[in-house]
């Protein structure tokens, strides 16, 4: 062996040395996940459906517990809610006292009556009248989303909505109306615009793969409905739509802020949004700088050069706003904008 | 001698397969797979991310000019920020802080 001594230390420190270095960047790089962190998604996404079911379950979650175990949370309206199991498969759970979740609060009425406010008959609520759309019924459509025209109402069978094709829609909406709150009988009877003709239901899991919160009216009555923004907005929008890229200047126009600007700032992307009973997921969304607030939901995001649409604007936050990309909405109910070139 | 160095090297080849493997498996990082889309990337790893209490969701975005993967979160604290990676699949990760989304009805 002619391998001096010094060289099979060096070798095997080199060795030791190249062997630890993963453990290192492990340490420094990636999160230390919760041990049996899969498990409890698979048995989150397993029990889901069946736990939002019962009585006083309002949403279902994985959690790190006191231990730093992965758990399945249980969030419930109330204390004393019976029944729930302590383990879902392998898991174990933890239930929370959440209470239920809260949208955003009604404020006062505007008393303004804007041309493109509209609301559902069934809840003092209000949103926006985003497009006017074609052919429905052989008529004109106007696109809003399911949550203002049909309501959020409760979670019988895991969908939000309870309103019912057919439904009188408004404009303005309740929240709007000036007699007493919420509109009086005679003050609805003169604000239908139209019927409610198709929404797609929105199911209500955090695993939910919801693409739309979309509906439509037909136009009924005498009370006319233009395909145009009221002065201070873009205008009409363009029949073509355009996709959604980053960076893409857009505007839109709503009840609440009125015409405001911005640029897609996220695409492809997958949110939680918080509805009146609890949360739900969407993918596929849009995500712009902050265009919006409440009342501005059934909004069009169309492009600053042109009122391309882009997307029907339906939640957001301080920072941002969401919209569903307009194809997925149109292509539900095989319509196209009513719109200029 | 010889044994030793042999038997070291196989030790070290097999270590770095399972890490690499255990990298993958994780998700944080394809660095032994072939490079991923930022599509790809964001489809394989947004259950992941959304299932870390916090994250309100993920989104492909830009980040001075790059493709990058943005994550939001109703608020950053030095917990939350912990859990998420710098990098998934090679493409960096912003966290910014969106609050919580809500369906924008009054």
């Amino acid at each position: 062996m002619g391998t001096p001594r010094w060289a099979s230390v060096a070798l095997f420190l080199a060795i030791l040395f190249v062997a630890l270095a993963p453990l290192s960047v492990l340490a420094g790089g990636p999160p230390v996940e919760p041990p049996g962190l899969e498990q409890a998604i698979a048995a989150q996404e397993a029990h889901t459906d069946a736990l939002l079911g019962r009585a006083g379950v309002v949403g279902t979650a994985v959690g790190v517990g006191a231990d730093g175990q992965a758990v399945v949370k249980i969030y419930t309206s109330a204390a004393h809610v019976t029944g729930l199991p302590h383990r879902l498969d392998s898991a174990p759970v933890e239930v929370e006292v959440t209470g239920e979740f809260v949208a955003q609060s009604i404020g006062e009425s505007s008393g303004t009556e804007r041309l493109i406010i509209s609301g559902g008959q069934l809840y003092c609520t209000t949103g926006t009248l985003g497009a006017l759309v074609t052919p429905v019924n052989g008529t004109l459509g106007a696109l809003s989303n399911a949550h203002v025209y049909a309501g959020q109402g409760s979670t019988t069978n895991g969908t939000v909505q309870v309103g019912q094709n057919g439904d009188w829609i408004l404009q303005p909406g309740r929240v709007d109306m000036t007699d007493q709150a919420c509109g009086s009988p005679q003050e609805i009877d003169n604000a239908v615009i139209g019927r409610l003709w198709q929404y797609v239901p929105i199911k209500f899991s955090r695993k939910a793969n919801n693409t739309v919160d979309a509906a439509i009216a037909w136009l009924t009555g005498p009370k006319g409905v233009d395909n145009t923004t009221p002065p201070d907005g873009y205008g009409t929008p363009s029949s073509t739509p355009a996709p959604a890229v980053l960076n893409l200047a857009v505007q839109k126009y709503g009840r609440t802020t009125g015409l405001t600007k911005g640029t897609v700032t996220g695409v492809n992307a997958t949110v939680f949004v918080r509805y009146d009973k609890g949360v739900t997921r969407f993918v596929k969304q849009v995500i712009t700088s902050a265009l919006s607030g409440g009342g501005d939901s059934g909004s069009l995001i169309v492009t600053q050069a042109g009122n391309h649409p882009v997307a029907l604007l339906f939640a957001g936050s301080s920072s941002s706003t969401i919209g569903n990309p307009i194809d997925l909405v149109l292509g539900a109910f095989g319509v196209t904008i009513d719109g200029g070139p | 001698m010889k044994g030793f160095v042999a038997s070291g090297c196989v030790w070290l080849l097999a270590s770095a397969v399972v890490c690499g493997q255990s990298w993958a498996e994780a998700g944080w990082d394809a660095t032994a797979m072939r490079q991923r889309t930022i599509e790809e990337a964001l489809e394989a790893h947004t259950g992941r991310l959304m299932a870390i209490p916090g994250v309100v969701g993920t989104a492909q975005g830009l980040c001075e000019g790059k493709p990058c993967i943005k994550v939001l979160v109703a608020r950053k604290t030095p917990q939350l920020l912990k859990r998420i990676p710098a990098t998934v699949d090679s493409y960096s990760v912003a966290v910014e802080e969106s609050g919580e989304f809500r369906a924008f009805d009054r």
